[in-house]
């Protein structure tokens, strides 16, 4: 299980399905890998799934249906030692409003080790907020908060980063800045990514590999290049909507209509 | 500094950190009862004030009017009686009304013509009282109680020199009081020179105080602990929170320990304002030495009622997160512990008036249902020692604190946690994919 070739996959996703009620049907099947030392974007439209699966992979959600495999370890089953090796930062999170930035990766660093000092310092330098780290959090910009919490994913030495949307909100400096601390961090540790965003230019430079959900199961997949082969398309954008759309025309905005 | 130490932290800093909370469950309960009692010690001040400028006017048409006439012997024990008296003269009744009015007395007495002449001849003399209401405040009403007292005390006086004139050689106090009643308070089987009015206001005084307290903090404690899990859910903290490797149950027990230390600082500050709020009301001071006839309390009753307490708090505050787990929202989870405001409520109300054995056997078997009751019980049994059913409720306590910690830590670990929404008042929508 997990392994292929003699490699254990960081993740692996076998047939899940997640039925929330009889109507709501949002994960229907679903089948992906992630190696070590991959970054993995899913992309799909809103209501796809994304954030669903996602929540199944840290821990949140049960599946209806199928297995989910974090290093090897099933995330039903084991879920302590499956949240020792991961990391997620929600697509909408917040920081407690009364401490500082500092406290919080304080608090946070604690669970990942004796004294969470070196887990600490990791955070406060890919935060990168100055002097303001010990300001409250309440104080915070929507950017600030942002940058808090992906330092507080990247921080800890994890196995499977598991991230949403994670440069929603930010500039475009600060949103480089934290394309690129993603990206060495996974790099220089070996580790894998899993990550959801809108952002189809954030996808492209991030992720090894990508995969399209619509309606809850998984339409395509592979690196940007060969999606873009294949779909004969020079960016992401335009297989993402060849991929959703089909032959269907594009959706008409309220006074778009010309 | 472990998971639970951590999250213990959190929680406390969080809390303590919180102007609101601050303000509301620590100062404002030290601060509030105080300045009630300086409020009430005021308003007594003012009405011995306006006693004294505005007081009492006097009308006598008293034709025998002078030194020595039983209106002049009315205005001395008006005077006795600390009320300030002043005369008025007029042409009749109705112009003493008006100058009284204007002159911005409380009472008009008006005496009349024939008092003295009535009350020598053995007749009833008939005064008119006018109670002059302004603004209806309680000094209005003090003043005319003052006057009434007064006229008692005058009657008082005149049967007992009436008594005398008919039997000089008898007592007037045995003719006044052909029975007298000397009371006892009978306590455990045991007879104390003590008034039974005395003894039961001092032990009504005890009992009450703390189903009154434990009322008000059960209530402020519950709005803390079911807000502690929607604050999470408010301010978007819990899905990274559940994330975490720490186990739900500490997270549970973390959140609970919390909101139990700041609890107990607000019972704290709680005691602190109701001492100094009695003190200045000069309750509690003591008609009577309650400890004299052995109604202090015993060590064993007061474990007892600290355990039944602290038992109390940790069911009702593990059936607040219970409740909030539910709720989307702050405001959500406070409109639905309402719901728990009931079982609070009720039992304390209940047994501030009437003592357990003398409930209807339907009504007992409510209240002994309800774990808030116990601390009422453990505090009355401090004086009646019957702490059987104190004892059995703090059994029945654990079980019941035992199982809603079990079904909280149950939805804890699961995903009902991030799914389960009540939005009092709005329409639930359904999951986000």
């Amino acid at each position: 299980m997990g392994e292929r070739g003699g490699l254990t996959a960081s993740l692996e996703i076998n047939g899940l399905v997640k039925q929330y009620s009889a109507q709501i049907r949002a994960l229907d099947g679903i089948d992906l890998r992630v190696e070590e030392g991959e970054v993995f974007g899913l992309i799909g439209p809103n209501g796809a799934g994304k954030s669903t699966c996602i929540r199944i992979v840290a821990t949140l959600l049960s599946p209806t249906a199928g297995t989910v495999l974090v290093n090897g370890i099933d995330v039903t089953r084991e879920q302590m030692a499956v949240r020792r090796m991961i990391s997620y930062l929600p697509e909408e999170a917040g920081a407690y409003e009364n401490l500082s930035g500092e406290e919080y990766l304080r608090f946070m660093a604690r669970f990942y080790g004796d004294d969470g000092e070196e887990v600490l310092k990791r955070g406060v330098r890919i935060a990168d907020l100055g002097e303001r780290i010990k300001s409250k959090t309440k104080e915070y910009s929507k950017g600030m908060k942002r940058r808090l919490l992906i330092g507080r994913t990247l921080m800890t030495e994890s196995r499977l980063y598991i991230m949403d949307e994670p440069t929603g909100g930010l500039d475009v400096l600060h949103a480089h800045h934290i394309r690129n601390m993603i990206k060495e961090r996974v790099k220089q540790t070996g580790t894998s990514a899993l990550v959801s965003s809108h952002n189809l230019l954030e996808v492209e430079f991030l992720c090894d590999r990508v995969a399209i959900i619509d309606k809850g199961r998984i339409t395509c997949a592979g690196t940007p290049a060969e999606l873009k082969a294949r779909y004969g398309s020079a960016n992401l954008e335009e297989v993402f909507m060849k991929v959703v759309l089909g032959d269907r025309p594009l959706p008409v905005t309220a006074g778009g209509g010309g | 500094m472990g998971p639970l130490g951590n999250i213990v932290q959190k929680e406390l800093l969080e809390m303590v950190r919180d102007p609101r909370l601050l303000l509301g469950m620590l100062v404002v309960p030290m601060l509030i009862f105080p300045v009630m009692g300086v409020a009430i010690s005021s308003t007594q001040e003012a009405t011995e004030e306006a006693m004294k400028t505005s007081g009492v006017a006097l009308y006598s048409q008293d034709d025998s009017d002078g030194n020595g006439t039983y209106a002049s012997l009315l205005h001395s024990y008006f005077e006795l009686s600390n009320l300030t008296v002043r005369n008025i003269t007029a042409a009749d009744e109705a112009g003493a009304l008006r100058k009284a009015v204007d002159n911005g007395a409380l009472v008009l007495v008006a005496v009349p013509a024939n008092f003295t002449e009535d009350i020598a001849g053995l007749r009833s003399a008939t005064a008119s009282v006018y109670a002059i209401f302004r603004d209806f405040s309680m000094t209005e009403g003090t003043v005319y109680a003052q006057v009434t007292a007064a006229i008692d005390g005058f009657n008082s006086l005149m049967v007992a020199e009436r008594l005398h004139s008919a039997y000089p050689n008898e007592s007037v106090q045995n003719l006044t009081f052909p029975l007298v009643a000397r009371s006892e308070s009978v306590v455990r089987g045991r007879a104390h020179d003590a008034d039974p009015n005395a003894v039961g206001a001092g032990v009504m005084s005890s009992t009450m105080m703390m189903p009154t307290m434990l009322m008000l903090l059960l209530i402020m404690a519950g709005q803390l602990a079911a807000t502690s899990v929607a604050m999470e859910k408010e301010q978007k903290t819990l899905e990274v929170l559940l994330s975490l490797p720490v186990r739900r149950i500490n997270i549970l027990i973390g959140k609970l320990s919390g909101v139990i230390v700041v609890s107990l600082l607000a019972t704290v500050s709680y005691l602190v304002g109701f001492t100094f709020y009695f003190n200045s009301l000069g309750i509690g001071g003591g008609q009577v030495n309650l400890a004299s006839l052995g109604l202090s309390p015993e060590p064993a009753g007061l474990a007892l009622l600290a355990a039944t307490l602290l038992l109390s708090f940790i069911s009702a505050l593990s059936l607040a997160v219970l409740l909030s787990v539910f709720t989307k929202d702050v405001r959500s989870a406070q409109s639905l512990m309402g719901v728990l405001y009931i079982p609070i409520l009720v039992p304390a109300l209940i047994l501030m008036f009437a003592p357990l054995s003398s409930l209807p056997a339907g009504m007992q078997a409510v209240v002994l249902a309800i774990p808030f009751s116990y601390p009422i019980i453990a505090s009355q049994a401090l004086y009646t020692q019957q702490y059987l059913p104190a004892v059995f409720g703090m059994i029945y306590q654990v079980i019941f604190t035992a199982i809603v910690l079990a079904l909280a830590a149950r939805i804890f670990s699961t995903e009902r946690i991030l799914t389960a929404k009540i939005e009092l008042g709005k329409k639930r929508k359904a999951p986000e994919n």
